[in-house]
């Protein structure tokens, strides 16, 4: 397909993942149009259909998302067009190994810069439903950590902070997939800036690029 | 007014003369990895191999339908053949010189190494030339690029070195580029016997880092020369702030200036004067990297309501560039001719 | 208007009212010798620094009085013509330079001396610039001056500053932006600070060249260095402020 045509037929680029560790490094694309999204990307390397519809199943299995009987495609369900989280599930997808599953059970991980550990629990509080964010754990300020988090979700998921411990999508709705998905960039925001940061870097080319500032 | 070829077009701009639309032309490269893609061109390999550079480079006109190819996507390529320290990258990265590890000291150390326009990093660009010219015939133009010497300084002795000698020393600075100009005569020739119609020239003596003097003391007797020997219309290129320098740049009799997103369109058309040409200057990293198609057309429409003869992205593309957003660069003066015509 | 007439002509470049006064009260008292080495440092005559420097010491004169009156001075005139475009990046390489030169025979003496640290400061370029010359001679001026300083470097996020503070548990947070573009990632800065609860472990401290103290004041800040060598000045009063909080 030639660029005008994806354009014509698949919408808008939300998000692009250069090179896919998992396959031959293409470039795989999310675009989306009304309400579907579709997986390409203008490789024509042998096997690549395959690769696309598996980033799209993995999608749909991590993210709670809709499969459509066409290739490539998928749908958002309404109230799931939650854009930056949208990226980070396509990104994921994408260079995740193909075997990966989350864990069933409590939304949790550990903390990469303290002995503790996180746990984010749903709670259905009339017409919002909220996620609080607790630690287990010794430090001595734990709560320093748990506002990070929520500054995390709020920054990634467009979630609105409700206050130091707890946060709601802005849909009020309960979005586990996108939590579990969210975590580990909230837990550490400054790597993941970092890391945002140098992807954005890569492959511009300015005067600091090129090495040439002082 | 009948339609032009791309090459009446753009040549037609670079002579400030009327052209049927103003063309859009990036005189520093259009690759992406997108395209790198289709057309099974990767970088490096891109930069390296004459058939994947020709196949990728063909991309701006096959796919974005702009007006002119540039096949030397990087900055790299003489700095390679010269023997500096390179780093390659991949697919979705330039390829740099290591210039913390400069490979000489001073001016006397400068030499052209006898197969230097045989080289692999040298002779991908010529072989490739000759490839589009055979693909495209001569309504295309191509657009070639050699580097200038202050940029080539920069590789060659290391870019702190090289500007304290600007103050230490500085007529070993102006014997240092005399010699190294022999290298953008060198290959910008090379090119234009390959079949380049136009030639860039970036000499990246920017506002970032040396005042407007440093231009006029340093290189713009270099770069009038250069207008004068070269048989083929130059297009300068500098990155950053060059607004200061541009009437300087301007009387060097040069068809064209690429400038920067930094200097706004209406003061870069008032520091030249009408003297010299003006591409540019969609901003790469905030507009055509990251936002949408309606801020990419914004400026584009900017640049046209200022009098900018030709409309460019300000330097190489991110290569991450979205391919919509390229499209919207042509249906921006698209957009903006239907808008002049309705008034 | 200063005993060295090189001196004071360089003073001219120097226009903003208070810099002025401050730049010029700290001048204007100072021998011959101290104005020659600022003069000589504003030159990037790395030679007559060291020199003068040398025989300074030997003639008895602190290595205090030569790094005030002599290379900080120097430097705070080079600071303010390089956020004015009169000089660019290579003048001010070989001012650095000439800093070295001097600061080689002075850093020794000053650390023997055992005079407790003016106090701690992180210093980081905000997310989204990568420039750091006008960063680093604030630093350069700062450790002159007696200060630790930690150094995060260019692009510094809201959250690299809070590391970065869990780290080096500085006295001063220093953020500096070259941009009007990034200016207001101080504020967001600032106002991470409070949404973590750290705000009032740390002072915070802005400045570059597009900044202001209208500006600073607006995102909270709790001072503004309009230049190198004010930076130093507030920092030094933010010290004797927390000392007073903390006593």
């Amino acid at each position: 397909m030639r660029v005008f045509e994806v354009r014509e037929q698949f919408g808008n680029c939300l998000e692009l993942v250069s090179m896919d560790p998992n396959f031959h490094n293409i470039t795989v694309g999310l675009f989306i149009k009304n309400d579907i999204l579709t997986v390409w990307s203008y490789s024509k390397k042998e096997g690549v259909k395959s690769r696309l519809n598996t980033i799209r199943d993995k999608m749909v299995e991590l993210g709670g998302l809709k499969s459509i009987d066409e290739d490539f495609k998928l749908k958002v369900p309404r109230g799931y067009f939650i854009e930056r989280p949208l990226r980070f599930l396509f990104t994921q997808s994408v260079e995740k190994d193909p075997a990966f599953k989350f864990d069933n059970g409590p939304i949790s991980a550990s903390d990469n810069k303290t002995k503790l550990s996180f746990t984010i629990r749903g709670v259905n509080k009339k017409d919002n439903y909220i996620y609080v964010v607790s630690t287990t754990g010794e430090h001595e300020r734990p709560i320093i950590r748990i506002r990070a988090v929520v500054g995390g979700f709020v920054k990634y998921g467009e979630c609105i902070k409700l206050n130091d411990e707890s946060f709601c999508f802005k849909d009020k709705k309960q979005h586990d997939e996108y939590v579990r998905i969210l975590l580990p960039y909230a837990r550490n925001v400054s790597a993941v800036e970092n890391m945002i940061t140098t992807s954005e870097q890569t492959g511009q080319m300015n005067t600091q690029t090129l090495g040439f500032s002082q | 007014m009948k339609t032009m070829t791309k090459k009446e077009r753009v040549f037609s701009a670079l002579n400030r003369q009327e052209v049927d639309r103003p063309p859009v032309a990036n005189p520093t490269s259009v690759a992406t990895v997108e395209m790198m893609d289709l057309v099974d061109a990767p970088f490096p390999e891109a930069c390296r191999s004459a058939e994947l550079n020709a196949r990728l480079a063909a991309t701006e006109i096959t796919e974005f339908d702009f007006d002119s190819i540039a096949p030397y996507f990087s900055i790299i390529q003489e700095s390679s053949a010269i023997g500096c320290d390179m780093q390659w990258e991949q697919k979705d990265n330039w390829p740099t010189v290591r210039m913390s590890n400069p490979i000489w000291q001073d001016a006397s150390d400068v030499k052209v190494p006898k197969d230097f326009l045989e080289h692999k990093d040298t002779k991908v660009i010529l072989d490739s030339i000759k490839i589009l010219r055979k693909e495209f015939g001569n309504d295309i133009p191509i657009i070639g690029k050699t580097m200038g010497p202050w940029t080539l300084a920069y590789h060659v002795f290391g870019v702190e070195k090289f500007l304290l000698g600007t103050i230490d020393n500085p007529s070993e600075t102006k014997l240092a580029l005399e010699k190294l100009k022999e290298f953008t005569y060198l290959f910008g020739e090379a090119q234009i016997d390959a079949g380049a119609d136009i030639l860039t020239v970036p000499d990246h003596a920017t506002g970032d880092l040396v005042s407007g003097q440093y231009y006029k003391t340093f290189l713009q007797d270099l770069h009038t020369e250069m207008a004068e020997s070269f048989k083929v219309p130059l297009i300068l290129h500098i990155c950053g702030q060059t607004v200061d320098r541009m009437p300087a740049i301007a009387e060097t009799g040069m068809h064209a200036f690429h400038f920067d997103s930094k200097n706004k369109p209406e003061d870069a058309m008032n520091a030249v004067q009408n003297k010299i040409s003006l591409v540019g200057n969609i901003n790469n990293p905030e507009t055509l990297y990251s936002k949408n198609t309606t801020e990419v057309k914004k400026e584009v429409f900017d640049c046209l309501n200022a009098g900018v003869q030709i409309i460019a992205p300000e330097c190489a593309i991110p290569l991450k560039t979205k391919s919509e957003n390229l499209i919207a660069i042509t249906e921006g003066v698209t957009d903006w001719l239907s808008e002049h015509n309705k008034n | 208007m200063f005993e060295h007439e090189g001196l004071s002509k360089e003073f001219e470049f120097v226009t903003k009212k208070s810099e002025i006064k401050h730049i010029g009260d700290s001048i204007k008292n100072t021998s011959i010798k101290m104005q020659t080495i600022a003069f000589a440092l504003i030159q990037g005559d790395q030679d007559t620094v060291g020199q003068l420097t040398i025989e300074c010491l030997e003639e008895g004169i602190s290595a205090n009085e030569i790094l005030d009156n002599g290379l900080l001075n120097g430097m705070s005139i080079v600071g303010v013509k390089f956020r004015d475009n009169i000089i660019f990046v290579p003048e001010v390489l070989i001012a650095a330079r000439a800093m070295k030169a001097g600061m080689t025979h002075i850093e020794p003496i000053l650390s023997e001396s055992g005079i407790e640290p003016q106090g701690k400061v992180l210093m980081g370029t905000v997310k989204g610039d990568l420039h750091d010359i006008g960063k680093n001679l604030c630093i350069m001026m700062l450790r002159g001056s007696g200060f630790t300083v930690y150094d995060l470097g260019v692009d510094t996020s809201p959250e690299d500053f809070a590391d970065g503070f869990e780290e080096y548990q500085p006295d001063i947070i220093g953020m500096s932006a070259l941009l009007t573009t990034t200016m207001p990632n101080m504020g967001r800065t600032i106002q991470y600070f409070e949404d973590v609860g750290l705000r009032d472990e740390v002072r915070l401290m802005v400045g570059g060249a597009p900044v202001t103290q209208e500006f600073a004041d607006e995102m909270g800040a709790d001072a503004y260095g309009d230049s190198a060598i004010d930076a130093v000045d507030k920092a030094k009063e933010l010290i004797l402020l927390l000392k007073d909080l903390r006593d």
